[in-house]
Formats: structure tokens, C-alpha cells, sequence
């Protein structure tokens, strides 16, 4: 658990330093920008996310961010004087959500995961209950076909038709 | 405790036809627990603590052995050793559309035509959670004993791959939706039978991914890398059940993955198919001298395409190892990836793994916490039907042999046809009879399924009763069975309509014998001088003029008199 507070907390002040000069994507597969960036509103995820979810050690005076790693994880190429740069740039985002370390937590009741904007969650009710309750956030199992799936096809970067043409990679995480 | 030496067999050799399997059903009488180890599991990142070890019952070992010397050295080494196998099973979801957009999905669609912004990852997209998906969790959870969480969460797990649009995957990692079930089956008779209980970890929800296209001769090797993807797949739902560590030899762990195919496949929630990829399993193996707590090194076996893959797969995997182990090599055993090559009839390494993968998962923040309300939970569980381990249980009760309880069991139309013909009052072991026997033969004939035949449970216990009243005979009775399947139609109205009733008078059958044996007096000259085989012959004119409807046992008593009597 540990570990993971840690990783979570360096991969993401990485992406939010919007350099747009000099930040660079590869092998962006699809990647998505449903989160916003530093200098606009942050996700509520940011915002709200419990602190007891990382545990004492997370986020804070552990050694320097390893910048090369996280780049390559992420697949953003930097240069040198990027990644002498961020380094502590990071360390600094780091730092300040740190701060969230001084909350004495010890009378609240852990989250699982930041409650959304509206407070809703997926609340399957059965057949026979009345579905009026606030907080059913599901969709039913009806299938409704995308009318526009050509002109998905049109936007592939590559298409062997009927197949999409992928570049040649060796292993998971190469 | 023991491993199977029929990883020794050469390759081509069919397990199932010898059984040389060293643990006697009777003796290994597993308890549920025997070897208490959690994993902290994902798909992925293995830790395996062995927590607690309850009681290790060293059985003594039954060994059949092979002719051959080297064999028997083997077996006597692997008997110092014990496998441990956990396995971790996708279920393909049978839902109408996918899991995080309205996408339909069916198999064999042209390629990349269910597709939407959704599952593409286009930038932008949102997913919203298909409710049934929640609602076949829930009851594969219920089915399986397992926990249910009342709150559990969505996470992203993040690694680049061609077949992974969104560039991570929806997947549930350490709150699942359900932990700490149990699976319950019965091992065939030509395995030593025996029953069997297998821990299960945890349950979770996830996507599938899209599926990579292999270019040329569609083999694994290296130069032959994936160049072409069709992501129709990509978002499906997925249920993955990971397995405590429990299973010993390939057997069970074959057998395991057959109850988890027959447990889906009697919720509906999937169609648990192999060979089509809605049910796919990744074993682990690892062997430990016996008394040793610690686990041995870990492999992983990937590309088993049905259950005997996995049995054989399993078996030349532990005997690979115990050989590295008996040789002083078992450094050379590393965590690593191995496949199961069906031809060749081994595994070889895939690729190294070099230590545990980074996926930095982190809550989905798009989706929110799932929330489940006991009154959903009960309303979900109370829609279960009867589970296979209970149906088994009950017509064990019944009286019927297992090998009958294995077949009825084993698929819920047929189970569902045998339930419906006992109900209308059938004798147990006849209704049993009739369905393994001619209508399994009849369906297998055909290429139907049960639900197919037009013959109806009622009709089929209306059947039996007619014979076991003596209104018709046996060979009647298959007659009718054969109409009754093809056609339909009711047995009381063949009867009449083809005017079989069975002839039990005996002055009608004497009259009949008596007639018989005026109109073939060479064949009596015959029989009286000793060929006394020609009473089949007798009995046969007699039948013939029936119309078949003389009672055989009548018949013969009558013959046997009359054939002997007058000097």
C-alpha cells in the first residue's frame, strides 16, 4: 500500500506540469485528457481524495522522484534539462500535498474512493424496490449501436482493413 | 504428497486413458483449509504469504506403475514433493452490451465494428457501468460463498499495449467486489472420483481488452510479432475469479476449471466457453518438498485452450520442475511465463519476468463507488437456481450412482428435463436410463441439445410407466422413445395409433405358438433333434407375427412348454 500511495502520488504532478513546448507524447494510444491539467480545476479526485488512502510514509521525505522512470511509464520523452528540471518541481507538488499528513484522521471513518461531484454512487436496486432513489448512476443492458463508427475508422492513424494497424512491440511495458 | 507420473508419458498420449494417479480419492480427503496461504492477488503482481498451514496430511501413496524403470524412478522422486497450482479465471460476461457503453457485442462480428468513442478511449468519452454486470457479479459471488463487498470501487490499471485503447483498464484492485468464496466439485471416476473443495480469493470486475491479430502462421514465436488488432472485444465485461492456492495435481485443477465453466453456464451469466474465449484460465505452479512451508518459485502457464490442455499442461509443469529439484537445478526454476505448446505437448518460456509489473493503480475517478443494499443482495440470491454442487448432493441422496449424478448434474437442461420427468411421479433410475442412455445417444446423434427434442418430460414419464405396467414391452417402448423424439406426440396416442400394446394374454400367445410351430414343422424336427438355439427362431415368427406386441418373457415360458411337451 505504501508503495502505491507513492507511485500515485509521483506519476501524477508529472502530467500536470503542462509544458506545452516542450512536453512530448509517444505511444500515445488513445490516451485520454477526461482530467484536466494544472491551471485548470483539478479532478475532484485531487480534491478530495482521503488521505488515509496513502499511508504515514507516502508523499512526502522519501528520496527525489526518479523523473527518467516516470517519463518512461508514462511514455513522455523529456530532455536532460527537463528531467534536472522537474525533479524538483515534483518533489515540490509532492511536498504540498504533504501537508494532508498533519489531518489527525483517527476519528474518521476511511473512504474507499472520493465521492463524486453530485455525492452519487452505483446503487443497483432490484426489480422490486422503487428505483426513485437518488444515486442510481447505472445504464441498463440495451444496445444501441454508435451511428458514427465510420468515421471512427476514418480517424485511425492506420487501417488495414477490417483491422487496425498497430506498430511492431515486443512484451507488455517494453 | 504425490504427483501424477503421467507427465511422463511421451507426448501424444491421452491422460484420461491410464490413470496413473498416485492419490487415492478415499484417503485425500481435503478439508476446506487443509492449506490456509493468502495471496495479496492481482492478475498480476503475485505475493504469496503462506499464513498458516492447518494440517498437512501425508497420505499414503497408491502408485500404479508404469513398465518402464525410468518411470518408476521418477514417481518415487515426485513423491517427495508437492505441487501447488492456484489458477486465475476470466469469464467472459454473456450481457448485451459492454460493460462501460452500450456497445453490442457478439462473437464472430466483422472486426471492428461494435465500436463506439467510449471503448475506442477516444479523448472525452465517459464510461457508465452496465448494471448487469453488477448483477452477474453478485450472483457468481453468491454461487461461490464468497463476501460480498457492500462498497467496492473501480481502478485504472495503467500499461501501454496495442490492444488497449484507453491505455488503461478498468479493473477493480483492492477493493473487489467479493473475497474469500469456496467452490465445491466431485473428481470423475476414472480419476478416483472423490470430492473436492478449492478456496476462492477474490472476485472482480474489469474490461476486456481488444484482441491482437498474429500475422502468418498465428504462432507465439518471437519474430512473429502482432501487427493488426480488432477491438469489437474491447470493453467487454469480465468476471475474474482468482483461486487460492489449493489445487494439487493437474486433475483437480482441470476439474476446477470444469465446475467454474458449469457454475457459470447454470447462472447464465456466461457461456463459459474455451475454445471461443469466454472462459480462459492462467495456471500457477510451483513445487516444495513436502514439510517445506515456504512456496517454491512460481510459473505461469499461459495458452491452455481446454481442460485437458490444462491437466497435461500442469502435470508436464510439475514433472519439469521435480526434475530440476531431484537434479540439484532448482535455481534454474524462475518466476517466468511459460506456454503450453499443444503440439509439442510442453511448455516453453515465454519471456522472463523481470520482478513485479508497475500498473500504478489508482480509484477510477470516473466512476463511482458501486454501493449494494442487503435487499439487492437477497432479491439477486433468492433469483439462483439450484447449484450444481446441490443438485449433485440431492440426487446422490436419490440413490443414484455417481457416474448418474456426474451426467445429470453436468448440464442444467438435461438436469432440468430429469427434474421434471421425476416430478410427474418417473422411476428414479429409469428416468435416469432412458436420458443417459438413448436420448443422450439420440441428442449426440443429431447434434441437439435437450431443449431441442420435441419429446417432453411428461411424455418420457408416461413412457416408463406404460412399461413398467407391462402395457407395452421394453423394444416397444424404444420404438416409441425414437417417434416420440423426432416428432412429438403423446405415448398413449402412438399406442393406439399403432395399436402396440404389449399381448399379455396366455391363451392369446399360446394360440400364437401353437400356430407358429404347425407352420414350421422342419424347424421343430430340427429342435427336437438338439438345435435347440432354434427356440430364438420361434420366438422370433411369433414376434413377427405380433406385430412385435407378444410379452418376451410370456413368450418363451410358453415356447420353452410347448416346444418340449409333445413326443
Amino acid at each position: 500500500m505504501a508503495t502505491r500511495g507513492l507511485l500515485l502520488g509521483r506519476s501524477f504532478p508529472l502530467l500536470l506540469i503542462h509544458s506545452s513546448k516542450t512536453v512530448k507524447l509517444t505511444h500515445g494510444y488513445g490516451r485520454r485528457s477526461s482530467y484536466s491539467f494544472l491551471g485548470e480545476s483539478c479532478s475532484p479526485c485531487w480534491r478530495q481524495n482521503s488521505a488515509a488512502r496513502f499511508s504515514a510514509k507516502a508523499l512526502s521525505n522519501e528520496e527525489a522522484p526518479d523523473v527518467r522512470r516516470l517519463a518512461q511509464t508514462a511514455r513522455i520523452s523529456l530532455t536532460e534539462q527537463e528531467v534536472e528540471d522537474f525533479g524538483p518541481k515534483i518533489q515540490q507538488v509532492i511536498e504540498w500535498f504533504g501537508q494532508l499528513q498533519g489531518v489527525d484522521l483517527k476519528q474518521v471513518e476511511p473512504g474507499i474512493r472520493a465521492a463524486t461531484a453530485a455525492g452519487k454512487c452505483f446503487f443497483p436496486l432490484s426489480k422490486v424496490l422503487d428505483e426513485a432513489e437518488e444515486g442510481v448512476n447505472l445504464r441498463d443492458d440495451v444496445p444501441v449501436t454508435f451511428p458514427k463508427a465510420d468515421a471512427i475508422i476514418e480517424g485511425l492513424p492506420s487501417y488495414d482493413a477490417p483491422y487496425v494497424r498497430v506498430p511492431k512491440f515486443l512484451h507488455k511495458e517494453d | 504428497m504425490q504427483v501424477s507420473s503421467s507427465s511422463i508419458l511421451p507426448p501424444g498420449n491421452v491422460i484420461q486413458a491410464q490413470p496413473l494417479f498416485l492419490n487415492s480419492s478415499a484417503l485425500l480427503r481435503r478439508k476446506n483449509g487443509v492449506l490456509y496461504c493468502t495471496m495479496k492477488s492481482t492478475s498480476h503482481s503475485h505475493t504469496q504469504t503462506a499464513t498458516e498451514e492447518k494440517q498437512q496430511q501425508k497420505s499414503p501413496q497408491k502408485i500404479k506403475v508404469p513398465p518402464q524403470k525410468q518411470m518408476k524412478e521418477v514417481s518415487k522422486i515426485g513423491a517427495d514433493y508437492e505441487a501447488v497450482i492456484g489458477i486465475e479465471t476470466h469469464v467472459q460476461l454473456s450481457t448485451l452490451t459492454k460493460a462501460f457503453c452500450s456497445c453490442p457485442y457478439s462473437y464472430g462480428a466483422q472486426p471492428n465494428t461494435c465500436i463506439c468513442p467510449v471503448c475506442m478511449g477516444l479523448p472525452g468519452a465517459l464510461p457508465v457501468l452496465n448494471s448487469k454486470v453488477i448483477e452477474c457479479a453478485v450472483k457468481l459471488a453468491l454461487a461461490l460463498n464468497c463476501r460480498l463487498s457492500f462498497s467496492s470501487k473501480f481502478d485504472r490499471k495503467q500499461y501501454f499495449y496495442p490492444d488497449l485503447p484507453k491505455g488503461y483498464q478498468i479493473s477493480q484492485f483492492d477493493i473487489p467486489i467479493a473475497t474469500g468464496g469456496s467452490i465445491d466439485l466431485d473428481l470423475p471416476l476414472e480419476f478416483g472420483g472423490g470430492h473436492r473443495r478449492f478456496g476462492i480469493t477474490r472476485i472482480h470486475m474489469e474490461e476486456d481488452a481488444g484482441k491482437l491479430m498474429h500475422s502468418g502462421n498465428g504462432s507465439y514465436s518471437q519474430s512473429n510479432h502482432p501487427s493488426q488488432v480488432d477491438l469489437n472485444r474491447a470493453g467487454v465485461p469480465l468476471l475474474e475469479i482468482v483461486s487460492e492456492p489449493d489445487m494439487r495435481t493437474g486433475i483437480e485443477a482441470s476439474e476446477y476449471a470444469a465446475e467454474l465453466q458449469r457454475v457459470v453456464r447454470y447462472l447464465g451469466v456466461s457461456n463459459g466457453n474455451m475454445q471461443e474465449g469466454s472462459l480462459r484460465c492462467d495456471v500457477n505452479v510451483s513445487v516444495r518438498p513436502i514439510g517445506q512451508a515456504e512456496f517454491g518459485t512460481k510459473v505461469e502457464i499461459k495458452n491452455l485452450n481446454s481442460f485437458s490442455a490444462i491437466n497435461r499442461a500442469i502435470d508436464f509443469e510439475i514433472s519439469r520442475q521435480v526434475n530440476l529439484h531431484s537434479q540439484g537445478q532448482q535455481d534454474s526454476i524462475v518466476q517466468e511465463t511459460r506456454l503450453w505448446e499443444e503440439g509439442a505437448q510442453k511448455t516453453v518460456t515465454m519471456r522472463k519476468k523481470e520482478g513485479l509489473a508497475d500498473y500504478r493503480y489508482f480509484p477510477e475517478p470516473d466512476l463511482p463507488e458501486v454501493v449494494l443494499t442487503k435487499a439487492y443482495m437477497d432479491s439477486v440470491g433468492k433469483s439462483l437456481p439450484e447449484l450444481p454442487e446441490a443438485k449433485r448432493r440431492r440426487y446422490e441422496e436419490m440413490g443414484l450412482s455417481m457416474q448418474d449424478v456426474l451426467f445429470l448434474a453436468n448440464d442444467i437442461a438435461v438436469a432440468d428435463f430429469f427434474d421434471a420427468t421425476i416430478q410427474k411421479g418417473a422411476d428414479v433410475k429409469l428416468a435416469a436410463n432412458w436420458i443417459m442412455g438413448d436420448i443422450a445417444a439420440y441428442l449426440k446423434n443429431e447434434k441437439l441439445s435437450i431443449n431441442d427434442i420435441k419429446l417432453v418430460p411428461h411424455e418420457l414419464a408416461e413412457l416408463i410407466a406404460s412399461i413398467k405396467s407391462g402395457t407395452i414391452s421394453g423394444k416397444i417402448g424404444k420404438e416409441i422413445l425414437f417417434e416420440l423424439l423426432a416428432k412429438g406426440g403423446t405415448v398413449k396416442g402412438l399406442i393406439e395409433e399403432k395399436d402396440l400394446v404389449q399381448i399379455t394374454d396366455l391363451v392369446d400367445i399360446e394360440k400364437m405358438v401353437d400356430k407358429v410351430i404347425a407352420e414350421n414343422p422342419k424347424q421343430l424336427e430340427q429342435y427336437r433333434s438338439g438345435k435347440t438355439k432354434l427356440q430364438g427362431y420361434f420366438a422370433g415368427q411369433v414376434m413377427k407375427a405380433s406385430k412385435g406386441k407378444a410379452n418376451p418373457g410370456i413368450l418363451n415360458k410358453v415356447l420353452v412348454e410347448k416346444l418340449n411337451a409333445k413326443v
